[in-house]
């Protein structure tokens, strides 16, 4: 369960986030909004990359305000970027042993994770492939599998399915629907690309100049009328933001 | 959905990794003091503890691209607290060097620490500002050579020098002795790269972000590398220390820190073989042209070009292009050339021997390096036209081409048999013949002469086994390759 109370954001004049109160309880939600809605600050609230100046995140109960960033990993915490973040010369498995080195496990338990990890987002036939000869869609399964290695409480994915192919999408459809049952995580999706928020997730909330501009089943949210302005760009909106 | 053609890379364990680089040493080690005169054989012992300290540079600047310019200061104070615990406290050389470096590590972390919050240029900046200081105190307090206080300097006196281990006493026993030292220094920070330290560095060198969003406490790795490199520079310095006796306040001035660098940069960050090359560089060159009576600083003039070219070519040094030169070098051919060759040197080397004209070893020796160079030498000429632009570079071997298909064709019509790598095979014999009859004049004391009927006979036999033995050899070959494809595809 994520809980944001009160959460604002600021950076000199401008708030990305705008007392954003909001309690997402399923097993995939979804968050979408036009091009500077304040989504990926608040990934970065969750990350400890941006300290609000207001207002807290929890998850599960877990407060995360005032963790140290890097030991946000250690209560569960699991993101992707929107770039991957591959290193070239290390091969597939080593990139993502290179997370479960810091889950606390020990290092048979580590190996075992990472290729089950590896294995589920399919890419067990790249297992030894150097980062730098992966194609996009696989870099960004690896970023996936990365992040569900030890016991995440809450994955976070920003643009996955950025530059992807019908059929990969597809293929990536599938991983993000099957996370929760995999590892038992919550998911909490990011992404321009409607059609995969539509198909991955239970209920999605639309930001836009970080307020809250909807939250409910995905499919409600995305007839809104509201929000269907919002994202055809209505400009009239661009007084909120200052 | 899958890329077809990349080749799988399997990590190897880390064991795995670390052996290459004790094998090669170790047969330095074995062979250096049969081929070096004595002035080689110091020369060469400095060239080790120079590879060590580049190494600390590749590390830092490999691993993360943190360009820190005080490695070798940190190497003088790692001699200067070695000579000071020796003379003041007659501690056993190895506790001393081990101290000397430990404490240098102390000194890499408070380079490191403000280090957290920089990278770029101004890493690079603080960190000179680090070196000019270093040389700034050791020209006031000057190198520890048993005085009294606590500098220990003496005034007005004889200098006192500190004795060598006794595990090695004479030249070519301190010559081994450094190269164990270089061994466990670069073989540990193998071991880092292709463990958990390595694969966090590698996270933090994709993006700090990425890397604390996976759990990795940035400070405390950073921290950690700088820390290896301080120890592992502080004991070459101990090293020099050792080899000397003493070390000299002009010995660790700002710009062979830099130079240290910009070696590095040309020699390869990216693998152990470049902190080797880094070392010889330095070193060696500078050396050999002194050896030859040429002015050494005029090594000063090619590393400015070697580091231009090495820039142009990408970031991977020498090192990074003979890896990439390897990777596609098949299993018979390693086989064929080590047992060709190694045949090769040693009847040359005993015929020579027996005629009295050279030793086996200095005979042996050259014929390999000659080998080593046929191999090297048309890479390295086609990285040097490139410097002059790809048109050059495509133009010139267009020119080549023509030139010996004309040649080939005249010879066809002479009735012999056509080859179409005459005009390289002539320059590259020309070539290699000169420049290693020059290297082993200087290095070996082999009269140029000599040297030249060595590498030529050694080639000539060469090209005559290819000839006579193709037929039967390349059935050989085919089997082998399909048995063992590509052995150094995975190397990094």
């Amino acid at each position: 369960m994520i809980e944001i109370s009160n959460l604002t954001v600021q950076f000199g004049g401008v708030k990305p986030i705008n007392d954003l109160t909001v309690t997402l309880n399923s097993r995939i939600s979804g968050l979408i909004g036009p091009n500077g809605a304040g989504k990926t600050t608040l990934l970065n609230v969750f990350s400890g990359f941006v300290t609000p100046v207001r207002g807290s995140v929890a998850v599960n109960g877990q407060m995360l305000t005032g963790v140290a960033p890097h030991l946000r990993a250690n209560l569960g915490l699991r993101r992707t970027f929107q770039t991957d973040q591959i290193a070239d010369d290390l091969t597939l498995f080593e990139n993502v042993l290179a997370v479960a080195d810091h889950a606390g496990l020990s290092s048979h338990d580590a190996e075992q994770d990472v290729k089950a990890a590896i294995e589920y987002v399919g890419l067990s036939k790249r297992l030894n492939r150097r980062g730098s000869d992966l194609s996009t869609e696989e870099r960004h399964l690896a970023e996936i599998a990365k992040a569900l290695i030890g016991r995440p409480i809450l994955v976070m994915l920003d643009e996955p399915g950025a530059g992807m192919s019908e059929s990969e999408s597809q293929h990536l459809e599938r991983v993000i629907r099957g996370i929760p049952d995999y590892c038992g995580a919550q998911v909490f999706l990011i992404d321009h690309d409607v059609e995969l928020i539509a198909a991955c997730c239970d209920e999605t909330m639309v930001l836009d100049f970080g307020k809250l501009l909807a939250l409910g089943p995905t499919h409600e949210v995305l007839q809104d009328a509201e929000v269907q302005k919002a994202y055809l760009g209505g400009f009239e909106e661009l007084g909120v933001a200052a | 959905m899958y890329k077809k053609d990349k080749p799988d890379v399997v990590p190897g364990t880390p064991i795995q990794r670390v052996i290459p680089i004790w094998v090669t040493l170790g047969v330095i080690g074995l062979l250096g003091p049969l081929l070096f005169s004595s002035y080689w054989l110091n020369t060469m012992t400095s060239v080790a503890c120079l590879s060590l300290a580049a190494s600390t540079v590749a590390l830092l600047y490999g691993q993360f691209g943190m360009v820190s310019l005080a490695q070798f200061a940190l190497s003088g104070v790692g001699g200067w607290f070695c000579l000071r615990l020796i003379h003041g406290w007659g501690m056993p050389f190895e506790a001393a060097l081990v101290l000397g470096g430990l404490i240098a590590a102390l000194f890499g972390l408070a380079v490191g620490l403000p280090a957290m919050r920089m990278r770029g240029l101004y890493l690079a900046l603080l960190t000179l500002m680090v070196a000019a200081a270093f040389q700034v105190v050791v020209n006031v307090i000057g190198f520890p050579d048993g005085g009294t206080g606590w500098a220990g300097k003496v005034i007005n006196g004889q200098r006192a020098l500190i004795e060598r281990p006794w595990l090695a006493t004479t030249d070519a026993s301190y010559f081994r002795y450094t190269l164990v030292w270089l061994a466990a220094g670069m073989g540990w920070i193998e071991w880092l790269r292709c463990t958990k330290s390595g694969r966090s560095w590698a996270l933090i060198r994709k993006s700090e972000a990425a890397a604390i969003a996976g759990g990795v406490s940035v400070l405390r790795y950073k921290a950690w590398a700088f820390a290896v490199g301080g120890f592992l520079a502080g004991l070459a310095g101990g090293l020099i220390a050792g080899l000397n006796g003493q070390l000299d306040n002009t010995g660790f001035p700002v710009s062979q820190s830099i130079l240290l660098f910009a070696l590095v940069v040309v020699g390869g960050a990216y693998n152990w073989v470049g902190s080797l090359f880094a070392g010889l560089l330095i070193r060696a060159l500078p050396a050999l042209l002194n050896d030859h009576g040429v002015d050494g600083n005029l090594s000063n003039v090619f590393f400015g070009f070697a580091l231009l070219v090495s820039l142009i070519q990408g970031r991977k040094g020498l090192a990074g292009q003979l890896a990439d030169f390897y990777k596609y070098v098949r299993t018979s051919r390693i086989v064929e050339g080590s047992v060709t060759w190694g045949a090769i040197a040693i009847v040359l080397g005993l015929i020579f021997e027996a005629l009295g004209w050279g030793s086996f070893a200095g005979t042996f020796f050259i014929a390999l390096i000659a080998i080593l160079f046929r191999m090297v030498i048309p890479g390295v000429c086609w990285l040097l036209l490139g410097f002059f632009g790809k048109r050059f570079q495509d133009g010139v071997e267009d020119g080549e081409a023509w030139l010996s298909l004309r040649l080939a064709r005249g010879m066809q019509a002479m009735g012999w048999v056509p080859d179409h790598r005459l005009l390289k095979r002539t320059l590259n014999w020309l070539f290699i013949g000169c420049f290693v009859g020059w290297i082993a004049w200087g290095v070996f004391d082999v009269p140029f002469e000599i040297a030249l009927a060595i590498i030529w006979l050694a080639m000539a036999l060469k090209v005559g086994f290819e000839i006579l033995a193709y037929p039967y050899v390349l059935p050989l070959r085919k089997r082998l390759d399909e048995r063992f494809p590509k052995p150094l595809a995975s190397y990094r």
